[in-house]
């Protein structure tokens, strides 16, 4: 990765309180550089789910959020959630309609497009995601493994400049996990991965930040910060 | 678990099958409103009714087997419902069982007409459902301009009914898991806890799903979706059927006019 490449993500100082007062995050920041994959780690409980959850403005806690350069405000939180294509952890929240074309076409919709040009999305995200022939299916009755491809595919439709991705191969086998690996290696975009999946990061990711009691603990290149199992255990990772 | 039954016969290609599904929608809500206005003891237009489903039927190459089989239990149900209303007053009394409690044909006449119509109305929309995807049925009712969030819920509810069973079961497994047994007040107390769990579980789900929604760009004030021009093969049953049907209710009127 390059180091004079841009900035499509840049995060500063957010700091949240639940509604009852509890602090799930403070002083948070990051930065994203195109193409990138970052991944996100710390044990249950850090703070990750929370702060993806802010990427696309769907909890406002202080602090600012830029998104392609383009600092969030009312004018920009559509477009802002338009490149920023968060995928929840649980495909069964994401997956909210009778067949799977509806699904992807969901967002595409939303945008505004033209009949013709979303069902073209549907079709290339399906293609994409390896899922080719599902449109007429009912999510309900995928596989695990289908529906973390096919949520993937509902937010490659919307042509985000950053995927943000909440646990992609939690609950999958082995070679769910090992095909979804691939899939996050040919999706174009820079992405925030939130994992405990230590083969992902190493395959998939260039670094990471670790996060421990909503802050940020740690971060630095994949290698150095996976080489020192002592250090891993420490920060909940191992 | 799989629920896929629901979908059986909805693959097959037919004429029935092709039809636009608003015509279709349309068409049952007619059919059923004219069927449930019908007088009791009006047979005339329930057999052209059973025909006109007959016929539909045939044509969507649904076995009428697995009509009947769909449709009974419904008809059956309402039996028991309307058990009462063979005992009403009026008329001559057909069989008397004790002095004070008799059937009466008025009786009899609206409690077969009840059956026949409550069996009618459920084929009616169980070959609706056979011959048309739900997405398709929830697509339609969106075109006919119903309000968005009553399809929404309708869509939701269906997508989340295979959840929540399958939430349901999976409780029940671990319960019965731990030895779940004992007296009633136990069990009702155990029960009770079931269910205020799956309403959390459900409340909480409805939350991120709202936040799915909202991440992918919804706004609730959005038609996106254009509507398709009818073929005039859709206009045709559109017309012809409902005209039909209330041909067959007005027909002693038309007959008395000549």
């Amino acid at each position: 990765m390059s180091t004079d490449s841009r900035s499509v993500l840049s995060l500063r100082g957010l700091s949240y309180r639940y509604p009852d007062g509890t602090a799930a995050l403070e002083d948070v920041s990051l930065d994203l550089r195109e193409g990138e994959r970052l991944a996100l780690m710390g044990p249950n409980g850090a703070g990750k789910s929370t702060l993806l959850l802010h990427l696309n403005a769907l909890l406002d806690g202080d602090g600012n959020l830029e998104v392609d350069g383009m600092a969030l405000s009312k004018a920009t939180v559509r477009t802002i959630r338009q490149k920023v294509g968060l995928v929840f952890q649980n495909p069964d929240d994401q997956l909210f309609c009778p067949t799977v074309f509806e699904d992807v076409a969901f967002g595409p919709r939303n945008m505004g497009l033209p009949d013709t040009e979303v069902e073209r999305r549907v079709h290339g995200s399906l293609q994409a995601v390896g899922l080719d022939g599902f449109e007429r299916r009912n999510p309900a009755h995928l596989s695990i493994g289908e529906k973390k491809r096919a949520a993937i595919a509902t937010v490659h439709a919307m042509r985000p400049l950053v995927f943000v991705l909440d646990e992609p191969t939690g609950n999958l086998d082995a070679r769910g996990r090992r095909g979804l690996l691939d899939l996050l290696l040919s999706l174009e975009g820079a992405q925030i991965i939130v994992t405990h999946d230590l083969e992902l990061v190493r395959a998939v990711c260039s670094r990471v930040l670790v996060m421990g009691a909503g802050r940020i603990v740690t971060e630095g290149a994949v290698p150095d910060i996976l080489a020192d199992p002592a250090k891993l255990e420490v920060w909940g990772l191992a | 678990m799989n629920l896929d039954f629901l979908d059986r016969y909805v693959g097959l290609d037919s004429p029935v099958h092709r039809l636009d599904a608003r015509v279709k929608v349309l068409v049952v809500l007619m059919c059923l409103s004219l069927w449930v206005t019908t007088p009791p003891g009006r047979w005339i237009p329930l057999g052209f009714a059973l025909l006109l489903l007959v016929g539909a039927a045939v044509l969507s190459r649904v076995p009428l087997r697995y009509l009947l089989a769909r449709s009974l239990p419904a008809a059956g149900f309402v039996a028991l419902m309307a058990v009462l209303a063979p005992f009403r007053p009026g008329g001559e009394v057909l069989v008397r069982l004790t002095p004070a409690v008799a059937v009466s044909e008025e009786g009899a006449r609206l409690y077969a007409a009840v059956i026949s119509k409550a069996f009618l109305s459920v084929a009616a929309v169980v070959l609706l459902s056979s011959t048309t995807s739900f997405a398709t049925i929830l697509e339609a009712m969106e075109r006919l301009r119903l309000p968005r969030t009553l399809v929404m819920i309708v869509s939701f509810a269906y997508r989340y009914l295979f959840v929540i069973v399958e939430e349901t079961l999976r409780m029940k497994r671990a319960r019965d898991a731990r030895l779940f047994g004992g007296r009633w007040l136990w069990h009702s107390t155990v029960i009770g806890r079931m269910i205020g769990t799956l309403f959390l579980h459900s409340y909480e789900r409805a939350e991120r799903v709202y936040q799915a929604m909202i991440a992918r760009g919804y706004d609730p004030g959005i038609r996106p979706r254009q509507a398709q021009p009818l073929s005039s093969g859709d206009l045709a049953v559109l017309i012809a059927v409902p005209v039909g049907v209330l041909g067959s209710r007005l027909l002693p009127w038309l007959a008395g006019c000549r």
